[in-house]
């Protein structure tokens, strides 16, 4: 029997999977290793999220070659509308590493000043344009130089994220080490602990929307019409209707008018929150239902920090040097870390939002028109299509062309996509994934299985045996590996339902169904990814479960 | 009395049950399911009849809340060790030499809880009560029979039926003894969709090994969907995660075990086996009359239903 080192020097063709047929460009690109980017696209694409993705990723390009990080020859596909990729590591030179290095510390020192002199107010200045832009004054043809000139703002903030992000990511890395290296390798504690209880917009977001919570707590008209249960769209008609529900409402559209420029999901088809207001006033109501202290996570995870502090500081007393570094290092690791959420709520988020609704305007247009079918239709069609249809003649073939893609996304969002495709290097156990930015307080959205139809919304409780039922309070979102016939009493009390193994035709998903609780199941590793306490929402309709930080 | 249905005899729901009144009408409808005997719902009650049990339930009608759960589990725990009538046990003996007799090898048993209330269109109690796999003798098969009896008086079934059934103590458990099944593939279909519920499409998951994977969601399952017009496949979707099944050991007992890795991600029914299982389902539907959610395994090619019951929601 071969010995495993002689079986991994050889390539590895990875089989390609029945339900999934590639069909490769050319004869190279069946030898290169190419990875689903799962995080950033559960579902297949839609050919509008595709296209704009072009402008974001010649934002990323422009600044990785400024900062020395482009490597020419990585490859980028869409697999049935799953973006992969493919990477040709680059040979590191003594030299290059030596300047890669530099160029970090010297983005590491400049990325808070540039942030707040340059990045910012600029980011900030662009988006008051775009919400400011009046849609409806325009004509076709200048609402497409319209679309265009967005795209570009786009491309630049893009361009912004990827200066920003890698400083960040970089300094919590070093310090990271530094710690390690006073307290020791076993007692090494992630950044995100050591730097934690930052002010970031997302702190300020989850505030604002306690205090929307908190109102409508000790107004009993708001409350109850909230409390009704009822569909969403009737929740605000209701409102609507007395003095109470109309103030209220109003503070709540001041809230999405602060944070509710953000997608409902990883691609332009999914409404913002802005734009339909349900997604906050969902939230809103199972925070409203639930009756725990739910924040409290929050002062004890800083009382975490300030232990961990104090031991780098009592045991790095005998080591004043590497003190004094740590000192240095955690002062700037300190003013770049709310960067990390912040650069989120400006580009990812909000320059991201306004692209989609300006995209939407687009798609009303061409409906009212009759050139397609409906509004929606239009995330089906490429900037360019849309650009043709909208400004010029329209193609004749452009609605069974729609048909057929939609058709397509359906087929392949019921097809879990493989990791890879193509061919493992024959060191590629030796690979080190690469180090995957912490992503305990970052947005990010799972993809499981639908199981039960319905959305619903809550705080997360990672449930591993029936010891920790206790914890479960009505409107949480229950988290677990599987769950057994005994766990159903939980289904009673839950919102919706998380599970990291089981099909639909399981028994969980059977009850789950009954109780009308909405539900994904086959979630992978669902239990270490969200953590107890965080704020989520299932769509048991999309199999998709979105994270908030 | 005779406290041992076969299945011919099991046309019953109050006697046998929803499992075995669902089992009665597959045999009668022609359909393949493994040879199986019923103990009919009258023998609980005389077990429920006897004077420890009965006084423990009597204790636990007056029992105040905080001291409910208590008051079930002696109610259970008296279950476990009540005197068997000794017609039950002749009935026991066989339906025991009856079983053994067929197929081939050691014989084992399963001994399925086939409650009274279970498997209505109302109400679906799927997974609630007891299934002892691996019964090899008469003795364990006596043993397993209190098992199901006495899994009415779970901490847990009492706490999800408390939603649906106002009355713990009118419920009655026949119990289906069926003969194992040394299953290759096993799993669950739905006539229709039960997540959309789009009525053109046949959903099945399946996993290696016996069944109990699957229905308890212990790993994800493939996922096969027939449509219904053209008795197309129209998605397989191959699970990676097969890495545990149950299997049937040559001794009759079961035990769970790892799946070699390359198995664990290659699919485990052909497509012309998913659309076997989608006809069968279908077949079932038009002869029930109603949409049905049905458990099948896969022997030596053969494909046999082990339980059907109404779809309880859709849509």
């Amino acid at each position: 029997m071969p010995d495993t080192e002689s079986k991994l020097a050889e390539p590895v063709h990875i089989p390609v999977p029945a339900n999934f047929p590639v069909t490769w460009a050319d004869d190279v690109e069946p030898t290169l290793l190419w990875s689903w980017d799962e995080f950033h696209a559960p579902l297949p694409r839609t050919p509008m999220t595709h296209s704009v993705s072009e402008y974001t990723r010649h934002g990323m390009t422009r600044a990785m070659k400024e900062t020395g990080r482009y490597q020419p020859g990585g490859r980028r596909r869409l697999i049935n509308g799953y973006p992969y990729s493919a990477s040709v590591p680059a040979e590191d030179t003594g030299d290059e590493k030596e300047q890669r290095q530099q160029a970090i510390d010297a983005a590491i020192e400049n990325a808070g000043s540039r942030w707040l002199n340059e990045w910012r107010p600029e980011l900030e200045r662009d988006l008051a344009y775009m919400k400011g832009v009046d849609l409806a004054g325009f004509d076709d043809s200048a609402l497409w130089s319209t679309v265009e000139q967005f795209l570009e703002l786009h491309k630049k903030h893009w361009y912004f994220h990827h200066l920003i992000v890698m400083p960040v990511i970089e300094s919590a890395n070093r310090l990271e080490k530094l710690y390690a290296e006073i307290a020791g390798e076993e007692e090494r504690s992630p950044a995100h602990l050591l730097l934690h209880g930052a002010e970031t917009m997302t702190v300020k977001a989850i505030k604002a929307l306690d205090r929307l919570v908190e109102d409508a707590r000790v107004s009993p008209a708001v409350r109850e019409v909230l409390l009704a249960g009822e569909d969403v769209s009737q929740t605000y008609s209701r409102l609507e209707a007395t003095p109470e529900g109309r103030a209220w409402l109003g503070q709540l559209n001041s809230y999405l008018q602060d944070y509710g420029y953000r997608c409902a999901g990883f691609d332009l088809i999914f409404p913002a929150w802005v734009e339909e207001p349900r997604f906050a006033l969902q939230m809103i109501r199972s925070q409203l239902a639930s009756d725990a202290g739910k924040r409290n996570g929050v002062i004890s995870v800083t009382d975490e920090r300030d232990g961990l502090l104090e031991k780098a500081r009592a045991l790095g007393a005998s080591r004043p040097d590497l003190l004094a570094k740590f000192e240095q290092h955690y002062r700037q690791a300190q003013e770049l870390w709310p960067l990390k959420e912040d650069h989120s709520y400006y580009i990812d988020q909000a320059s991201t939002a306004l692209v989609r609704i300006i995209l939407a305007e687009v798609g009303r247009r061409l409906a009212a028109k009759g050139v397609i079918g409906s509004p929606e239709d239009a995330w089906f069609l490429s900037l360019e299509e849309a650009a043709q249809a909208l400004t010029a003649t329209p193609d004749p073939n452009i609605r069974p062309a729609i048909e057929q893609r939609r058709q397509d996304r359906e087929r392949f969002r019921r097809v879990t996509p493989p990791k890879y495709l193509g061919t493992f290097p024959p060191d590629h156990e030796a690979i080190n994934p690469a180090s995957e930015p912490d992503m305990a307080e970052t947005a990010r959205t799972l993809r499981g299985t639908a199981a039960s139809k319905g959305e619903g919304s809550g705080i997360a409780r990672v449930v591993m045996s029936p010891d920790d039922f206790d914890k479960v309070q009505k409107g949480d979102v229950l988290v677990c590996r599987s769950t057994a016939p005994m766990w159903t009493p939980l289904f009673e009390i839950v919102s919706a339902l998380v599970s990291e193994a089981g099909g639909v035709l399981s028994h969980p998903a059977v009850v789950a169904r009954e109780f009308g609780l909405p539900a994904v199941v086959g979630v992978a590793n669902a239990t270490s990814i969200i953590t107890d306490g965080q704020p989520v929402t299932v769509s048991g309709t999309d199999g998709l479960v979105h994270v908030n930080p | 009395m005779n406290y041992l249905l076969s299945l011919s005899e099991a046309d019953s729901r109050s006697r046998a049950g929803g499992k075995g009144f669902g089992l009665h009408r597959l045999a009668s409808w022609g359909i393949d399911v493994p040879p199986a005997y019923v103990v009919a719902s009258d023998a609980y009650r005389t077990a429920m009849s006897l004077a420890p049990v009965a006084d423990l339930v009597s204790r636990w009608a007056d029992a105040p809340e905080d001291r409910a759960a208590e008051a079930i589990k002696a109610v259970h725990d008296a279950l476990l060790d009540v005197p068997l009538d000794a017609g039950l046990l002749d009935g026991i003996q066989q339906a025991w030499n009856e079983l053994s007799s067929t197929g081939s090898g050691e014989c084992s048993l399963f001994c399925r809880s086939s409650a009274t209330a279970e498997d209505s269109a109302a109400a679906s109690f799927a997974g609630q009560f007891s299934t002892v796999m691996g019964v090899r003798t008469p003795d364990e098969m006596a043993q397993a029979v209190r098992t199901c009896w006495a899994s009415v008086w779970s901490p847990e079934a009492a706490a999800y039926r408390r939603r649906i059934v106002e009355e713990l103590a009118g419920i009655s458990m026949a119990v289906v003894v069926q003969r194992a099944v040394r299953s290759d593939v096993s799993g669950v279909a739905f006539s229709i969709n039960p997540v959309t519920g789009d009525p053109h499409e046949v959903l099945i998951n399946s996993n290696w090994g016996l069944g109990e994977t699957v229905v308890s969601g212990m790993v994800t399952p493939d996922t096969f969907v027939v449509d219904r017009s053209s008795m197309q496949l129209t998605v397989q979707d191959i699970s990676q995660d097969k890495t545990v099944q149950h299997v049937l050991n040559s001794d009759g007992t079961v035990e769970s075990v790892q799946v070699d890795p390359m198995r664990a991600m290659s699919p485990s029914l052909t497509g012309e086996q998913a659309v076997q299982v989608a006809e069968l389902a279908i077949r079932i539907e038009e002869l029930a009359g109603a949409p049905q959610d049905i458990e099948w395994t896969i022997e030596d090619g053969r494909i046999f239903v082990l339980q059907t019951r109404p779809i309880t929601a859709a849509g």
